[in-house]
């Protein structure tokens, strides 16, 4: 199986690995909510634990702090193994989704906790507090109790906390999901530029692929326990390693289909729904697929342009249908156009030149050799 | 269709809204004639008003009328204004003493019942055995049993030929609890910690478990955290529990008798022996407002200081 590889940066091996994850499993009692994962993360990076609910991906996050103890498997910070060390103990600082501010304390007491449980002096602690303040720019809110601010400041006292005691590494659990959108949008940045200027290593924990698209160095995706692909964004995007990545991340077209012929470089594929495509082998697959073997084809719908039915149309390839749905989102339309027993979702940005379709409206859709991916299937796994 | 018809999926025992009883219009019309007005709360709480007014502050207003009666010896009284009940007590060396050790056991009582119901209310919430919630079974099934045969059965317990007795005799201790301070003050504890044990579950239960991982995520250990942040913040239930097992100390009845009488003398058993032995109602009547004022007394100065001492903590309370 590939998936070690990915679980080191590519190019970035000289990095120094700030967490290292190996064969990290948790059961709780009959259920295993993180199976046989592997992942390193190096110094300075931004990494995304990207999946649905379930997937065990705050579970892993909670094994690197410490308050899960992993069945098996070993977890590694600054090279040092921790597996069974205490959370307090371990050189993390946790942000947590509800905040888990000291209600009892003012803010300036928050942050000043780590610091007096490792026992820096007075004046040094009043100072880091201060700078700790001005750093996520709540200033002078060093009095308040956690009550009395909103739900975006609480969440910058919660950052301020956590960093101030200088960590190895930051983790965020779901950090911006109490907020409303705007906020959240606000506070993404935030966490960026404080990741930028502290260049300090993040693992963040979302099930939000916008946020891990937009925030991570590298997202790993993670289903049913395991990780299904580490990569850039990127990459994860444009080349995902399996069905429930391409699926999981934006919109996927998934299309069945054979290959039937593979000639300099290019692979002709043969659809299920009836038509034959030209592929070109580099761009779309990342393993080398023979003739006579089935293949899942990926198409993001933005990758198509929509003619009219009866255009002649100068693209690789072509697949006609019939449009059965129309949505219009201001800065681009929507279809869904039936294309033998498969519903294709085609994104069209709405250009002033573009002509537009309605329902029954039968169209050509045209896309170049390089643009559907070709997904390796999992071998032996279900 | 009929409602009765509809098989209950779910949690079949809630009450639905189509099998509210008969009757169920008029209450909610009832409900929404009245509910916006300034009545309103004098409403929902009358019931339990005159429930209180009848059957407690007016048989106390009348016990409190008593107390200024002239007691004459025969069994009956005169009725008038004079304060010779109050006068006798406190020049009672007995009644004082009575008053004093009431106050210092329910003291003793109440700081040993909080002190040893904290840990298993924090076990039975933050303990991963499986068998923890049941522990709270455990905990409150010495309530099934009544006072008085509570009471008698650490008699039994505590007796100088007693299961205690025998077993420190093993170790050559000459010790018998019974009819000591400390021995009354375990058998009132036992009585109390059902109360606490449920009070600080209560308010151990509302912590924010993400709290507590945050204080140990920022290098505070298990006793840092504790003391920091775990206690600090249920401070609210160990009031409650301090209350409650002071309050029901001041005044206990068949546990003093049975344990503490004579050499430990509590209050009530000798309110209980002025009324229905020399049926003498008048001094009985000024001793209960005694010790009725000496716990309020009590039970307010120490809000007022936690009050104080949590500072803006207490606002939590």
């Amino acid at each position: 199986m590939s998936r070690s590889e990915t679980g080191t940066p590519d190019g970035e091996q000289q990095r120094e690995m700030v967490v290292e994850l190996a064969d990290l499993t948790k059961r709780f009692r009959d259920v295993t909510a993180v199976n046989d994962i592997d992942l390193s993360i190096a110094d300075g990076e931004f990494l995304t634990l990207l999946g649905p609910s379930g997937c065990g991906k705050t579970t892993t996050l909670r094994m690197i702090a410490g308050f899960e103890t992993p069945s098996e498997g070993v977890v590694r910070i600054d090279g040092d193994t921790v597996t069974k060390t205490p959370p307090y103990n371990r050189d993390t600082g946790m942000v947590f989704q509800q905040y888990a501010l000291f209600p009892h304390m003012t803010v300036a007491d928050n942050i000043a906790f780590g610091l007096e449980m490792d026992g820096v002096g007075d004046e040094e602690t009043t100072e880091r507090v201060r700078d700790a303040l001005e750093m996520v720019r709540l200033g002078g809110l060093g009095d308040r109790y956690p009550e009395e601010l909103s739900g975006g400041q609480q969440q910058r006292v919660a950052l301020a906390r956590a960093l101030v005691i200088e960590p190895s590494v930051l983790l965020l659990d779901e950090p911006l999901s109490n907020l409303d959108k705007k906020l959240r949008e606000e506070m993404r940045l935030e966490i960026l530029r404080l990741h930028r200027e502290l260049d300090v290593t993040m693992v963040y924990v979302t099930h939000n692929q916008e946020e891990a698209l937009t925030m991570s160095d590298r997202m790993a995706v993670m289903n049913h326990g395991e990780i299904h692909q580490v990569g850039t964004p990127r990459e994860v995007y444009h080349r995902p390693q399996d069905a429930f990545v391409a699926d999981f991340i934006g919109n996927a077209n998934l299309l069945n289909g054979e290959v039937t012929s593979r000639v300099d470089g290019q692979l002709t594929i043969s659809l299920d729904a009836g038509s034959d495509v030209v592929v070109d082998e580099d761009a779309a697959t990342s393993h080398a697929a023979e003739a006579g073997e089935a293949v899942t084809l990926l198409f993001r719908p933005e990758r198509f342009r929509v003619y009219p039915g009866d255009a002649t149309v100068d693209a690789d390839n072509t697949i006609s249908g019939t449009v059965e749905e129309v949505t219009f989102l201001g800065s681009r339309i929507d279809y869904f156009v039936r294309v033998g027993d498969q519903r294709l979702h085609v994104v069209q940005q709405n250009l002033e030149e573009g002509e537009t379709f309605e329902e029954t409206d039968e169209v050509t859709l045209g896309f170049r050799a390089d643009s559907p991916f070709l997904i390796p299937e999992r071998g032996g796994e279900s | 269709m009929s409602n009765d018809s509809t098989p209950t999926t779910g949690s079949g025992w809630l009450p639905r809204l189509n099998r509210l009883p008969v009757g169920h219009e008029r209450l909610r019309a009832f409900i929404q004639k009245h509910k916006g007005e300034s009545y309103a709360g004098y409403l929902l709480a009358g019931p339990y008003l005159l429930y209180m007014t009848l059957l407690f502050f007016i048989p106390i207003g009348y016990i409190f009328l008593v107390s200024f009666f002239h007691n004459v010896p025969t069994g009956t009284m005169e009725a008038g204004f004079t304060l010779e009940n109050y006068v006798k007590f406190f020049q009672s060396g007995l009644y004082r003493d009575a008053l004093i050790t009431t106050v210092r056991v329910s003291i003793f009582s109440t700081l040993f019942t909080v002190i040893v119901s904290y840990p298993i209310a924090y076990f039975i919430v933050f303990s991963d055995w499986r068998y923890s919630q049941a522990l709270i079974l455990l905990v409150i099934a010495p309530m099934l049993v009544g006072n008085v045969v509570r009471a008698f059965g650490w008699f039994a317990l505590m007796g100088s030929s007693g299961a205690i007795n025998q077993f420190l005799s093993v170790f050559g201790i000459d010790y018998t609890l019974l009819n000591t301070e400390p021995g009354l003050i375990i058998a009132i504890s036992s009585v109390l910690m059902p109360f606490a044990v449920l009070i600080l579950m209560s308010s151990l239960y509302t912590l924010d478990g993400e709290i507590i991982e945050a204080a140990y995520n920022l290098g505070g250990n298990q006793l840092q955290t504790f003391f920091y942040v775990t206690l600090p913040l249920s401070l609210p239930g160990v009031i409650g529990a301090t209350l409650i097992s002071f309050v029901l100390t001041m005044g206990t009845f068949a546990t003093a008798v049975f344990i503490g009488m004579p050499q430990v003398p509590m209050i009530a058993p000798f309110i209980y022996n002025v009324s229905s032995t020399d049926l003498n109602w008048p001094l009985g009547a000024a001793m209960s407002f005694i010790l009725l004022a000496v716990s309020l007394l009590i039970v307010y100065v120490y809000t007022k200081v936690v009050d104080v001492e949590l500072g803006r903590g207490g606002d939590a309370v």
